[in-house]
């Protein structure tokens, strides 16, 4: 997978959760877009299934999630991998 | 393994097959977890009437397509799958009734349906009924938890309800974790780390017993208008917040905030299902818990609180892999798994409310009733898809104090609105203004001398002070005084001059004392044996200029070696015959005294108190006990502890007497209780541990009215052990602290005070004000915990030459004035009571947990034989522990200890019993009466208390070495002298265990009696308890109950009597066979003739239900060696069909029945050889004389044996099915059965008589006895073929049927 394919990975997931999202909306934090908690963890745990990354809690957390920061993350972990 | 017996096996549902929720909750229902109950959820449903028709039908449909929803729960756990078919069975129960009949009949089926006693019927643990009229209809579900989650309840609902219902696809068992990769290791790294860190719960009013509440609990819904609630949900976005976070937060910052502001942990309830929706056939319950810390309410907004609620929240979700119970079990290894550590739970759901009333129902919220165990305080907020929020709160009536709950839920509701309302709220939380306080009274200008000089005046002959000298006299008191007074102006004493008042205990303390005032003087009370250094340090920092000292030498060098000016006693120049002559009074100081209490760095703290400061609290104590010049007060406490400041003054100012102790009789309780018959005294004013000792004095001293207790807790027991000294005495709670001018606090003690949490510590006295302050210092709302301060003209004027110390403890508030912050911790009540809530001292953590030394010293306290207790912590780090401290009656029971651990084991937790009780013959105390706790930690303590020399299990005890085999069934190590869950055993595989216990030895013990003492002892003495009170030698016991059995089978006792050796041949028959076992424990006839085998098969079906004999279904009879004998004779006698006799290498003919006639010797090694090999205790053959259980089996043995010698088997055609061993088989003749009875098989098992039930062999015997196609009738076996799996094995012998 690209660089450019991970945010359109991360869109997928949310889309198959019912939360459509279009690429202007990657730097708005998803939980002010009406992404639940519910929804939030089961796209992470699947980005972390997709990408076979760990997700650092304490810097995922540390701002808004948003789409690009998602991306920088899942970027970081493979790199970590 | 034949295909039907795959079957069968399938249809029981393996324990590791459920969820973790559906776990914790077969477990919170065991009798003895605590807070342990029904698992249940009600919830009503208005229905349109036209739903009614086809309700049977599709819930039949549900039931069909969803194993879960057939699952009928056995006594012993083992969860049974009905078939298919099953759900035939199942319906609606529709009751039809007139419209006006409707409200009745419809209350009737819900208060049934919710009520404590409810019960499910069998079979599946769900009820469904329709109440329906001409115009109206309602649908009532209760159901156990573990069946369905909240996903699985909508689903249910609207497809019980409407053929129209969609759902989603999600079938059973689908987990966010199913689909990915394991996450288990990694989860567990990140709750290793954490986990152990979480604070404890929030510490709310529970009531005293709250760990034993009842079941009743109290529901409440609150609904947020759609508008409100998107208000809400509008600013949550602002902040990043998605609203189920808001309302956890809103809980968790109100639960924060009542128990004092510091962050504490709850519990959460989320699902692990994918997301969407279950499909009609995957209903189940798949949540899950997490533990969650809510951080400190002090300083913070709402806005940062609920960001980090939330990301704690998401963090820890996402290491979701590891059940509540798992994480617990890493926060504490050796926990105690009878409890939920965090007891109050939340879980936010989802709901759709017009989709349901589209499909034909709508959910009676206000009427759900959540029945969750272990769960004190449990919230679930609903979001409903038309915007509005519901707010449900369940909780255990019993648990909490009144009315403590609904007014939570209304601080709730109005956190809501106001967050709803206001972005400010967000950013620091509302705060509701109390009422102010109400206007203080004044002394000022008054002092305290004036006021007993008054008294002098007014009745100069009035005894004012009685000592071992005799009497002194108001006017020669006054006299004393001036002289004292001249003395001290003599010496060069000024007004405001500090003089240390350090003489032994008597009238010169009195004196001294009053002469110093009346000088003008500050004096300074110093108990007569206080240590040099200690003085040294008072003398620097107190500025003293004068001391009156007993006159040695040493005493006089040591404080002129000081600076101070020793000084003694004058003798008045003359007695005055009248009242005292008026003096001039010198230049008013407004200080009183200073007293010198411990100070925590060891540095004595000077407190000084003003006349008017004292005088307040003097004069509130005294009106409030009426007291006047016929009282008197024996002045127990040492001068140096300002219960002396009232000793003296409360009763002089009354123009009453106090009574003066000596050095010699300050420890003697015999000579207070004589002084107080001697002189009438009236008032008793102590710490409780003196009042104690006087309570153990045990002399009864009628003329005291009021017992007055303060400066430490006050045992429950003492109020009453007091009153039986003076019954019409009444108790008083005073509280408050030295800087506060003695107390500012009161209660008067009541019965119902003494069943209560603590002695409530009361309501403010006159002139004073108690505050409980948060962390901002504003006035805490009712029920939450504060810093208790005091207020008012009794604060102190702070620490002498102290100005750091002073500044503070000692705080100018805006509102409230100069307060004292006493660090004390409280709540106020509704009805203005204060709730003390434990100093810093008595209150300690002891690895992590929060113990209040004063809960095990309360519980001590009420144990016959114990007549007072101190508890402490010793040691430092890991090596901490906690020991008690007890003093006894006179005759303790023998058992004390034992009774004591058991007593503290029953009622807390773990953490807080004891590692030792240790009796002591006196408490120490410190000089103030109190419990001198730093002495106890330097106590030598005897070896381990708890060490028990002896083995834990002695070799030669069979039933012992049994349920140490199940032990180590359960848990892969034999058990030690540890308790069970020190071993490392959860709540579930205690619940194994005894389940084990029960199924293979046939004890029946409860969960709550194990308990007591979880040691491999003591479930052996409770099942032998259990056992003798049966009062029977012959017992039967079922191991497996089947709901709707497809055969019954009774196994009947080989020659020893015991049953263990069937728990392989049970544990492998299929789920629907109803199992029942006979056994002996005792000789049938202990005298008399000796009892014939068919006699003792007599007795064994004598004991089995009715329902066994009955006729209804096929029954089997099996018997391994002697019990194959009595299985035969047994199935001869009984009078209904039996389809087989199972005959496991049973002797039949005359010559292997019988060798003889065998003496004692050879039927002794029979018996002990019997012993080992089925038990594998190798028993001492002396012990079978002198050990009474071993005796009485001894004696089963002979019995049997004797009864089988001289049975002579009559011919019957009754089908048996004979295995025999391999090697040295029991019944040598091969063809002996077939001679008897009408043999359906042979077959030779492998190894010898003691290997017949080795895994191999046991699933042919069992394949014996399940034989299902045989089942219709014994005419369709010819041979061995009818019975599968014996064909192919080796050795079989073909046999004719008759």
């Amino acid at each position: 997978m690209t660089r450019t394919d991970v945010p359109v990975a991360v869109r997928e997931e949310f889309v198959s959760r019912g939360h459509p999202l279009s690429p202007s909306q990657d730097d708005v934090d998803l939980i002010s877009l009406g992404v639940n908690s519910v929804t939030l963890i089961q796209v992470l745990s699947a980005l972390e299934d997709v990408f076979g990354i760990d997700f650092d809690m304490e810097r995922l957390f540390s701002a808004p999630v948003t789409v690009a920061r998602l991306e920088t993350e899942i970027a970081r972990g493979t790199a970590l991998a | 393994m034949t295909e039907t017996a795959t079957e069968a096996l399938a249809a029981v549902l393996p324990p590791d097959a459920l969820s973790p929720i559906q776990r914790a909750y077969l477990v919170g229902e065991q009798a003895g977890m605590e807070l342990s109950g029904p698992a249940r959820y009600y919830v009503g449903c208005d229905l349109d009437p036209a739903c009614v028709p086809g309700l049977g039908d599709r819930l039949r449909r549900l039931v069909r397509a969803n194993p879960v929803l057939r699952v009928a729960l056995a006594d012993d756990l083992s969860m049974p799958v009905l078939p298919e078919a099953a759900a035939d069975e199942t319906d609606v129960e529709i009751r039809r009734v007139a419209d006006a009949d409707f409200d009745a009949v419809d209350t009737a089926v819900r208060e049934t349906c919710t009520a404590d006693t409810f019960a499910f019927a069998g079979g599946p643990r769900l009820r469904v009924v329709a109440v329906c009229s001409e115009q109206r209809a309602r649908l009532h579900l209760v159901y156990a938890l573990w069946l369905m989650d909240a996903a699985s309840l909508d689903v249910f609902l609207a497809a019980l309800v409407s053929d129209r219902a969609a759902t989603g696809t999600a079938p059973a068992g689908v987990s966010r974790a199913a689909g990915g990769r394991d996450r288990s290791a990694r989860d567990r790294r990140f709750w290793s780390e954490r986990a152990a860190a979480l604070p404890d719960p929030a510490e709310l009013p529970l009531r005293p017993d709250w760990r034993r509440a009842g079941p009743d609990v109290t529901h409440r819904m609150l609904t947020v208008d759609a508008a409100t609630a998107r208000a809400l949900a509008g600013t949550a976005r602002e902040h990043g917040l998605t609203p189920a976070m808001v309302y956890l937060s809103v809980y968790g910052v109100l639960l924060g905030r009542l128990g004092g502001g510091v962050p504490h942990t709850l519990t959460v309830l989320y699902s692990r299902r994918a997301g969407q929706p279950p499909a009609l056939d995957g209903l189940g319950n798949h949540g899950t818990t997490m533990p969650l810390e809510i951080p400190a309410t002090a300083g913070q907004g709402f806005a940062g609180i609920a960001g980090t609620v939330q990301r704690r929240y998401l963090a820890q979700a996402l290491h979701g892999s590891l059940s509540g119970a798992e994480i617990a079990r890493l926060a504490d290894p050796g926990g105690d798994p009878r409890r939920l550590p965090y007891p109050f739970a939340f879980t936010a759901l989802t709901a759709d409310g017009r989709r349901e009333a589209d499909l034909g129902f709508r959910r009676r919220w206000d009427e759900v009733q959540l029945r969750v165990p272990q769960v004190l305080f449990d919230h679930q907020v609903v979001m409903d898809a038309d915007g509005s929020v519901r707010l449900g709160f369940d909780w255990r009536t019993d648990a909490f104090d009144t009315g403590f709950v609904e007014d939570f839920v209304g601080q709730y509701a109005d956190l809501v609105g106001e967050l709803a309302a206001s972005r400010d709220h967000w950013a620091r939380l509302p705060y509701r203004t109390p009422a102010p306080a109400r206007p203080l009274a004044s002394v000022a200008g008054e002092t305290l001398h004036d006021r007993v000089m008054r008294r002098a005046a007014e009745t100069p002959d009035a005894p004012a002070v009685h000592d071992e000298q005799g009497t002194l006299g108001y006017a020669e008191l006054a006299a004393h005084a001036a002289a004292v007074a001249d003395a001290l102006r003599a010496a060069g004493a000024r007004p405001g001059d500090k003089v240390a008042v350090h003489l032994p205990r008597g009238r010169g303390q009195v004196i001294a004392v009053l002469g110093s005032l009346l000088a003008g003087c500050v004096y300074i009370p110093l108990d007569h044996g206080i240590p040099a250094g200690r003085l040294d340090s008072i003398a620097r920092r107190g500025e003293v200029r004068f001391a009156f000292t007993d006159g040695r030498p040493e005493a006089d060098q040591g404080w002129a070696r000081r600076g101070v000016r020793p000084l003694h006693l004058p003798e008045p120049d003359a007695v005055p015959s009248g009242p005292p002559a008026h003096r001039p009074a010198p230049d008013a100081t407004p200080t009183a005294y200073i007293i010198f209490t411990s100070g925590s760095t060891g540095e004595p703290k000077g407190v000084v108190i003003s006349h008017a400061a004292a005088l307040t609290t003097i004069d509130a104590v005294n009106d409030e006990l009426g007291l006047g010049a016929g009282d008197c007060v024996l002045s127990v406490s040492s001068i140096g502890f300002d219960l002396s400041v009232y000793d003296i003054f409360g009763p002089l100012l009354r123009g009453g007497a106090v009574v003066m102790l000596s050095e010699r009789s300050a420890r003697n309780p015999a000579a207070w209780a004589d002084l107080i018959g001697r002189h009438g005294v009236t008032i008793w004013n102590s710490a409780p541990a003196l009042a104690s000792l006087l309570a153990e004095e045990g002399t009864a001293v009628p003329t005291v009215r009021t017992f007055m207790l303060s400066g430490d807790w006050i045992p429950l027991t003492l109020p009453a052990a007091l009153r039986r000294l003076a019954p019409a005495a009444r108790v008083m709670s005073l509280g408050g602290a030295t800087e506060g001018a003695i107390w500012s606090i009161r209660h008067p003690v009541t019965d119902a005070d003494c069943a209560g949490r603590s002695i409530p510590y009361g309501t403010a006295l006159p002139g004073q004000d108690i505050h409980v302050l948060d962390a901002e210092r504003r006035l805490c709302p009712d029920w939450h915990i504060g810093e208790i301060c005091i207020g008012g003209a009794g604060v102190a004027d702070g620490y002498v030459n102290d100005p750091e110390k002073t500044a503070a403890a000692f705080v100018d508030h805006p509102v409230f004035g100069r307060i004292y912050r006493t660090g004390d911790r409280g709540r106020r009540h509704p009805d203005g009571v204060v709730e003390f809530l434990g100093r810093t001292d008595t209150q300690v953590k002891l690895n992590g947990h929060r113990v209040e030394l004063g809960e095990v010293e309360h519980l001590l306290d009420r144990l016959p034989g114990v007549r007072g207790s101190a508890a402490c912590v010793r040691g430092e780090g890991r090596r901490k522990s906690l020991v008690a401290y007890v003093t006894l009656a006179e005759d303790p029971p023998g058992t004390w200890q034992r009774d004591a651990y058991a007593a503290l084991g029953k009622a807390l937790p773990h953490y807080m019993v004891p590692d030792a009780v240790v009796a002591l013959d006196e408490i120490p105390l410190t000089g103030n009466g109190k419990v001198d706790r730093r002495r106890l930690q330097s106590l030598p303590l005897p070896d381990d208390e708890r060490a028990d020399a002896e083995p834990a299990v002695p070799a030669g005890d069979p039933l012992g070495q049994e349920i140490a085999g199940c032990w180590r069934e359960v848990l892969g190590e034999p058990p030690g002298r540890r308790g069970f869950f020190e071993a490392g055993g959860s709540s579930y595989d205690a619940i194994r265990l005894l389940s084990l216990v029960r199924g293979r030895l046939g004890h029946e013990v409860s969960f709550g009696d194990f308990m007591a003492d979880p040691t491999v002892a003591g479930l052996a003495s409770l099942c032998r308890r259990v056992r003798g009170e049966r009062g029977s030698g012959i017992w039967t016991y079922r191991p497996r109950a089947a709901v709707r059995p497809r055969l019954r089978l009774v196994l009947f006792p080989p020659v020893g009597g015991g049953v263990s050796c069937y728990a392989g041949l049970i544990r492998e028959l299929p789920g629907d066979i109803d199992v029942h076992v006979a056994g002996f424990d005792a000789p049938v006839a202990r005298s008399g003739p000796a009892v014939s085998l068919t006699g003792l098969a007599r007795g064994c079906l004598r004991e089995l239900p009715a329902e066994v004999l009955s006729g209804d279904g096929p029954l089997v009879f099996a018997g391994w060696s002697f019990g194959g004998a009595l299985a035969f004779e047994a199935a001869r006698i009984c009078g209904v069909p039996v389809a087989r006799v199972v005959v496991v290498d049973t002797p039949v003919s005359a010559a292997s029945r019988a060798h003889g006639d065998p003496g004692d010797d050879a039927l002794l090694a029979g018996f002990l050889r019997d012993i080992r090999e089925t038990s594998g205790a190798d028993v001492d053959r002396a012990d079978v004389a002198t050990d009474p259980t071993l005796r009485t089996r001894f004696e089963v043995y002979r019995q049997n044996i004797a009864a089988l010698a001289a049975w002579s088997p009559r011919p019957a055609a009754l089908p048996v099915v004979e295995f025999r061993a391999g090697e040295q088989p029991a019944e040598r003749d091969a063809g002996a059965w077939g001679r008897v009875a009408r043999t359906a098989g042979t077959a030779v098992l492998t190894g010898g008589h003691f290997d017949v039930f080795r895994p191999d062999n046991a699933r042919h015997v069992r394949d014996a006895i399940d034989a299902s196609d045989a089942v219709d009738g014994i005419e369709g076996i010819e041979g061995i073929e009818g019975i599968e799996g014996i064909e192919e094995f080796d050795g079989i012998e073909r046999a004719e049927s008759r």
